[in-house]
């Protein structure tokens, strides 16, 4: 009884066990548990780590989609950059998050335009809006947004969409 | 006499693997599984005035109620007018909604017969359903109009 009870059940390790130049296997003694081979382990987690971080998408700060918005779908859309936004939902338009009236539309859109690019002086948002909308609702609604955009000066509309590809 | 070294290092995977779970973790709840995208389009009223615009071909197409789409050709060549008229309807399905198979054919027929055809004019209803005028501005992208614009009512 030279070996102790704990010597005689602790874990071996299995890559010096299988070692072919220098084999570390106990003879004789029987292992109660088996030690774990983390190898794929690793290997698993870091395909999962390295595709999370490939498909990590900052688009979708970009818009706020409530629940009961449906946006619709599109194979032919680009890439979502910041630009001012402009939401119709539930009959009320919404200008960065902030309802405004139909008559408040246009006189909003000059003011944005203003402080969007003193805001944003990085980004390439003079003249382009997104609109933001749910996929059943009528273009009449839609139509007011782009006359008040094209009386304040944007040139480029951009229609939130869900890439379909 | 020298003590035999072992040759075989082993590495502490613990700590490793605990880092690999955070971030696994971390990136699963900020992950976006929306992927959202937008569809451009220019203003089709304000801009240049009409005597600056550069008149190149333009293909306007007009949404009509019972999906019927009419297609009008603007600044075509003579040649293409002269075989194919100012305009050209396709007529909606069964159902009443638009035959966009059927309309991206014609356009592919079109840009056949005019290769620098570039731009597109959608010209929605009031009525017209948001998610049809975005499918339409899909097809005409597909079809191979890089230029489109909106036209309001």
């Amino acid at each position: 009884m030279s070996q102790s009870i704990l010597e005689q059940t602790s874990f071996s390790s299995t890559i010096a066990e299988t070692s072919t130049l220098d084999p570390k296997k106990k003879s004789g003694v029987k292992a109660f548990v088996q030690p774990l081979m983390l190898t794929s382990l690793v290997d698993a987690f870091s395909i999962l780590v390295l595709y999370l971080l490939i498909s990590f998408s900052s688009t979708g700060e970009i818009l706020y989609i409530s629940k009961d918005m449906v946006l619709p779908p599109s194979t032919q859309s680009e890439n979502l950059e910041r630009q001012i936004i402009i939401k119709f939902q539930q009959g009320k338009y919404y200008v960065e998050n902030e309802e405004v009236s139909k008559a408040e539309l246009f006189p909003k859109l000059l003011k944005m335009k203003v402080e969007f690019k003193e805001k944003y002086p990085e980004l390439d948002s003079e003249n382009k809006i997104i609109i933001q909308a749910d996929k059943n609702e009528k273009f009449l609604d839609l139509n007011l947004i782009i006359h008040a955009s094209a009386q304040a000066g944007f040139e480029e509309i951009k229609f939130a969409v869900i890439k379909n590809s | 006499m020298k003590s035999k070294k072992d040759l075989n290092t082993e590495l502490d995977l613990v700590s490793f693997i605990s880092f690999l779970s955070v971030c696994i973790c971390f990136l699963l709840l900020t992950a976006v599984w929306i992927q959202i995208g937008s569809i451009n389009v220019k203003q089709a009223v304000g801009g240049q005035s009409a005597a600056e615009t550069k008149k190149v071909p333009a293909l306007w197409t007009k949404m009509q109620p019972d999906g019927k789409i009419v297609l009008q050709f603007h600044d075509f060549p003579k040649s293409v007018t002269g075989r194919l008229g100012s305009a050209l309807t396709i007529k909606g399905d069964d159902k009443g909604e638009i035959d966009f198979e059927n309309l991206e054919k014609k356009i592919g027929e079109i840009l056949i017969l005019v290769p620098e055809l570039k731009t597109g004019l959608v010209m929605p209803q009031g009525e017209s359903k948001y998610e049809n005028v975005i499918k339409l501005m899909d097809h005409m992208k597909k079809g191979g109009l890089i230029d489109l614009g909106v036209s309001p009512i």
